[in-house]
């Protein structure tokens, strides 16, 4: 059962520039669900997870987040170092005596099914193996809220699979909370407790959202810009999921569930 | 498996190519000095330099050693003056603003204006001597760091910053370790220009060392220097011989270092069986 919340935010706004990415983002993750948000290439989906883990600061709205660990889109791992060695950079990082921290680093990577690959250059590694290498960096940060940018995003269809069920293992132990966000319908049903979608607000839905998006359309205009600037996304909660997480689509509501979630995302 | 001659047969082609310039090279030399007659003042044969390499032997292998030795020294300091500076660039946009102009600028200095410059304000001798082949080597070391930092993967950047990882443990655990392929192409820049600094420093240097060790020559800088108004060219080829093959030694020792730097999946594929 979902504990005490991880992350609360209240009306997250972001934008680059005088562009608006984000506005009116509320969202609440507790210890031992999975968020899942789905939404289309180039809505603000990594924007908005850069801004959860504090790597961007908020124009607008109230962020109360633990330390989370991120894991980024590309897996970012060091392709001259071994799977080890890019396994233990969080303990490393946290000054961990090098024994205590590698002998932790093989051990996670043994749990992930890296056994045979420890000491192996990462480069010389398949895609499925690196993306398990780059969750075992994440977990080894030994935080509790995880934020993963399309983890499965470069890896073939058989792979994914096998990488769902392990994400499903990995994501809901040891008190884990997770923000997981994909454009993969089949993906995000099949891993989430719960569902949300992040689209372009409708104006009204904008209006509502707050001062925030206000604020920063003002400071535009300001400057006397007056070309169209696109909508800013919104996160809106998706279709209410049956079943649990490791079904998939069919045993979670099926039709129903697609076409509500292809319904938002074309608003 | 049919690829397997054709990778043989390349990589000794590989190997023969520069064999076959150089005695090309030569070859054509020769035969232009022995056609045209002219005087081996102006231009000695190669067997007249090979000749001289034998006879001056002791003198060469000396010199050789005292320019190698400066060489080696400078670049032992210049390494970590260059990747010093990079990193403190690479991370600080006020730092590049601040040193660029004075890093481009040290480096339009001519060496033959410097060297004399800097025997006047340090006097002759091995620190006069360093200062002028750190001042040569350390640029390229240090544009090409720069460089090797810069593009390090934007994810690997991300991970750090989540990471809350300090400037220094960025540089120490990641940075530093990514960047070694484009430090060591710094480096083989750097050994190149150290030798030619090497050589002015020799003349303005070597006066005070030989006056202080009777039994040192100087370095192959100053064999030049004193072989050309003796009229022997031949030695001052066979000196300028020995500077190409070192530079050359040094050029490929750092390359190999280089192929081991690179990740794995970049070498090429070797044959298991």
């Amino acid at each position: 059962m979902p504990g005490a919340p991880l992350l609360r935010a209240t009306g997250l706004a972001a934008g680059f520039g005088a562009v608006p990415v984000l506005a009116g983002v509320d969202l609440e993750v507790a210890a031992g669900e999975t968020v899942v948000i789905v939404g289309r290439s180039g809505c603000g989906k990594t924007t908005l997870l850069h801004l959860l883990a504090g790597l961007l600061s908020p124009a607008a709205g109230e962020l109360d987040a633990e330390p989370a660990a991120l894991m980024p889109q590309r897996d970012g791992l060091m392709p001259w170092a071994s799977a080890r060695d890019n396994a233990v950079l969080p303990l490393r990082v946290a000054r961990t005596p090098r024994r205590e921290a590698r002998a932790a680093a093989d051990a996670q990577l043994r749990e992930l099914g890296l056994g045979d690959a420890l000491g192996r250059p990462v480069s010389l590694l398949s895609g499925g193996m690196r993306q398990r290498v780059a969750l075992a960096r994440t977990l080894l940060t030994g935080r509790r809220l995880l934020l993963l940018d399309e983890p499965l995003a470069s890896v073939d269809a058989l792979t994914r699979t096998e990488l769902h069920a392990l994400l499903l293992r990995f994501l809901a132990q040891d008190g884990h909370g997770a923000v997981l966000v994909t454009h993969d319908l089949d993906e995000a049903v099949f891993l989430a407790d719960r569902l949300f979608v992040l689209a372009p607000a409708n104006p009204k839905a904008t209006a509502a959202a707050g001062d925030s998006l206000g604020a920063m359309r003002s400071a535009s205009d300001a400057d006397g810009a007056s070309a169209p600037r696109s909508r800013p996304s919104t996160l809106q909660p998706g279709p209410v999921l049956s079943g649990r997480p490791g079904q998939h689509l069919e045993d979670r509501g099926g039709r129903r569930i697609r076409e509500a979630l292809l319904a938002q995302l074309a608003a | 498996m049919t690829a397997a001659p054709t990778n043989r047969s390349s990589r000794i082609a590989a190997l023969l190519a520069p064999v076959v310039v150089v005695v090309a090279f030569l070859g054509a030399w020769q035969v232009y000095v022995a056609a045209s007659g002219t005087d081996p003042i102006v231009l000695p044969a190669p067997t007249d330099v090979a000749s001289a390499l034998w006879t001056d032997r002791s003198l060469l292998l000396d010199s050789l050693w005292q320019t190698a030795r400066i060489v080696l020294l400078g670049i032992a300091l210049a390494t970590p003056l260059g990747v010093a500076i990079a990193a403190l660039v690479h991370h600080s946009p006020v730092a590049r603003r601040g040193l660029e102009p004075l890093l481009v600028g040290s480096q339009a200095i001519p060496i033959p204006v410097l060297a004399p410059l800097a025997v006047i304000w340090l006097g002759f001798g091995l620190a006069t001597q360093l200062v002028i082949v750190v001042i040569v080597a350390f640029f390229p070391i240090a544009v090409s760091t720069r460089d090797a930092l810069a593009s390090l993967s934007p994810e690997t950047n991300l991970v750090l910053r989540n990471l809350g990882a300090t400037g220094l443990q960025r540089l120490r655990l990641v940075e530093l370790r990514g960047a070694l392929p484009g430090i060591i192409t710094g480096l083989r820049l750097g050994v190149v220009f150290a030798v030619i600094g090497a050589v002015f420093a020799d003349a303005t240097g070597s006066t005070a060392t030989t006056a202080a060790d009777p039994t040192s020559t100087g370095g192959l800088g100053r064999v030049i220097d004193d072989a050309i108004p003796q009229l022997a060219t031949d030695r001052a080829f066979a000196a300028i011989v020995l500077l190409a093959a070192f530079s050359l030694f040094l050029f490929w020792s750092l390359g190999a270092v280089q192929r081991l730097a690179e990740p794995a999946s970049s070498r090429p594929l070797r044959r298991t069986s």
